[in-house]
């Protein structure tokens, strides 16, 4: 997928968005990110902000979180039917290792792959070069 | 002189004719008849029917004794009785008995023998009479066999059975269920006495009323408990059915009862186990899933902020971000640690010792525990410990219940009311305590965290961002260490309630 111009993250630890951040920002320092804890509060993001003006966006998702799992997200993010999928890609980025995870992500129809914390510069490489 | 001559002849004829006669009625008798001499017992005559039906001549049988042809010699009982029955017979009785006689070829019939005493031609004669009752013989044996066999499987048997009548009085018991009589009631259980007067207070009522369903046609077959006077509780497989005349009249109920405690004992063994062994593989799972999902987590931070420092275009400012950010996540992996070690050890502490515990000291001391988390007098406590003050616990599980719950209501306490209020109530409830933890706080939105509530590590308040949410489950696990139960009941913005039951006497798991 080509190079995004926005970002997407979505965890309910601060610190796995600090990191995530702080790389993607060495990469591609012209990118808007927006980092969110809660995941109700980015599902309204996407669905004002970016239905709107769809651009090439990245969404980096968590799975374990209290208010809201990563695959009810999915769900939700189902509903929206986003208008521009083709510029829309999602990632699961998890700190789980189990494989179960990795084989439900993998199967998902919307997640482009599935990624374990902690985000480096060589898989942001890996995933957005043409 | 002729005349009389003339007379004598007649009389004579008349006599001989009269003779013939008699003996015509004794020979042609239906009955087999034995005449017997009184002194020696040899038999003197026999008729037809005696000969046919012990298979010997008359010629074989007379001027012998009957026991050198039917009578049997083998039983000095039947020698006695004999004897006996002769006696009887001279001192005027008659006699009727059964008796086996022995055919000439050998195989053994049953007779019924009448015996008496008559006087032919002056002389004292034993008359004996006798007919086959073969048949009706054979069957009261059998029956008598059945019924030995019956008394013997009745006696025998480890089943303790008992016959009452349509007003429960006792008709019959056998000796196993004496036996339960004596060691359950202290009583024996007596052909006339009432199983209502008899039975004591115990489930008396569900007994009677299981007899009265019996009566009515129903058939109980349950497992029972029953007290035995010694003090212990024994198991059986109680049984009760009606009891049919043929014409399908309900005359009784007969009761059985089968001792079945060690195989119900070691079947609540079993059960035991099995559930322990479930349980103990559940909480293995959890702590798998605990282990993967929660100690990755910080470790995961770790690795992206030492990645982040070795970049070489950070700013003196971000590395030292970064450096605080990851001792942090360091020390949030230690803690998850120890709080998981902690859990563990909690299943293995029995070097603890019991001791009685006041409840209100115990809010007392937590209380100036939590004193600096309560900066601004607003925490209200309203305990009330009237109903039951005293539990026989372990201190140190007490303590640690209370103190989180008490934590936990502060931390979660609702910004928008002015104060703070927790609630504590103890009741008693049979053999337990019943405890109350209330709060006015925020809540927990149940429908949708149920389940989790008392999860490890899961957190209903991102953003209150103290604590890491192990509390609750530490709790559920020290509630139920000390053999109670802990359920939760929470309104969003109205407030949480714990309910804690614990036994009086505390155990360990």
């Amino acid at each position: 997928m080509q190079r995004p111009q926005l970002f997407i993250l979505i965890d309910d630890e601060e610190c796995s968005n600090k990191i995530s951040k702080a790389f993607i920002k060495k990469l591609y320092p012209d990118a808007a990110i927006a980092d969110f804890i809660s995941p109700l509060q980015a599902l309204l993001y996407i669905d004002n902000e970016y239905t709107t003006h769809p651009i090439p966006t990245a969404i980096f998702l968590d799975i374990n979180m209290p208010e809201m799992n990563g695959w009810q997200v999915l769900e939700k993010l189902q509903e929206l039917q986003l208008p521009v999928k083709a510029c829309l890609a999602i990632f699961m980025l998890s700190s789980s290792i189990d494989p179960k995870d990795k084989q439900k992500a993998e199967e998902h129809p919307l997640i482009e792959d599935y990624i374990e914390k902690p985000l480096s510069k060589e898989v942001l490489y890996s995933l957005f070069s043409e | 002189m002729e005349y009389l001559e003339q007379k004598n002849k007649e009389h004579i004829e008349r006599t001989k004719i009269a003779e013939a006669n008699y003996y015509e009625l004794f020979d042609k008798a239906n009955v087999a008849i034995l005449i017997m001499e009184a002194d020696t017992g040899k038999i003197l005559e026999a008729n037809t029917m005696a000969a046919h039906l012990t298979g010997y001549s008359k010629e074989e049988l007379i001027n012998k004794h009957p026991y050198d042809t039917i009578s049997s010699l083998d039983s000095s009982i039947s020698k006695i009785s004999a004897a006996e029955n002769i006696r009887k017979v001279m001192d005027g009785q008659d006699v009727v008995s059964d008796r086996q006689y022995i055919h000439k070829t050998g195989h053994v019939f049953w007779v019924e023998v009448s015996i008496s005493k008559a006087i032919i031609d002056n002389c004292e004669r034993i008359i004996v009479c006798f007919h086959e009752i073969e048949s009706r013989k054979k069957a009261e044996q059998a029956l008598r066999k059945s019924e030995a066999n019956m008394r013997s499987i009745f006696q025998h048997t480890n089943i303790g059975f008992g016959l009452l009548d349509a007003s429960l009085n006792i008709i019959y018991c056998n000796e196993k269920a004496n036996d339960w009589g004596r060691d359950s009631l202290g009583a024996r259980l007596e052909e006339g006495k009432n199983v209502i007067d008899l039975l004591p207070d115990y489930n008396k009522d569900a007994y009677i009323e299981m007899l009265h369903r019996a009566l009515n046609g129903e058939s109980i077959n349950i497992e029972t408990a029953y007290p035995v006077l010694d003090g212990t509780l024994s198991w059986y497989q109680l049984r009760m059915d009606a009891v049919y005349t043929p014409e399908e009249d309900i005359i009784g109920v007969i009761v059985s009862a089968e001792n079945i405690t060690d195989s119900k004992l070691a079947r609540i063994d079993r059960d035991r186990m099995l559930r322990d062994l479930i349980q103990r593989n559940k909480e293995h799972e959890q702590f798998a899933y605990i282990v993967s999902h929660n100690l990755r987590g910080p470790l995961a931070n770790i690795l992206g902020f030492v990645n982040l420092i070795q970049e070489d275009d950070n700013s003196k400012a971000e590395i030292g971000e970064y450096l605080r950010l990851l001792s942090e996540s360091a020390n949030k992996l230690d803690e998850t640690i120890r709080d998981l070690s902690r859990l563990l050890q909690l299943k293995r502490d029995i070097n603890e010792v019991k001791e009685w515990v006041s409840l209100s000291n115990i809010v007392n001391d937590v209380r100036i525990g939590v004193r600096n988390l309560i900066d601004d007098n607003t925490v209200i406590f309203d305990t009330n410990f009237s109903e039951v003050n005293e539990i026989f616990t372990f201190k140190i599980y007490m303590y640690s219940i209370v103190y989180n719950l008490i934590t936990n209501s502060i931390k979660y306490k609702n910004h928008n009311r002015r104060k703070t209020i927790i609630t504590i109530r103890s009741y008693k409830r049979g053999n337990k305590i019943k405890l109350i933890f209330k709060d006015n706080g925020i809540g927990i939105d149940l429908e949708k965290n149920k389940e989790f509530v008392f999860g490890l590590y899961k957190r209903f308040h991102p953003q209150v961002s103290t604590g890491k949410g192990v509390g609750l489950c530490m709790t559920k696990a020290q509630v139920e260490g000390l053999g109670g139960k802990i359920d939760i009941k929470s309104k969003v913005n109205k407030g949480t309630q714990f309910i804690i039951y614990l036994p009086y006497e505390a155990e360990i798991n």
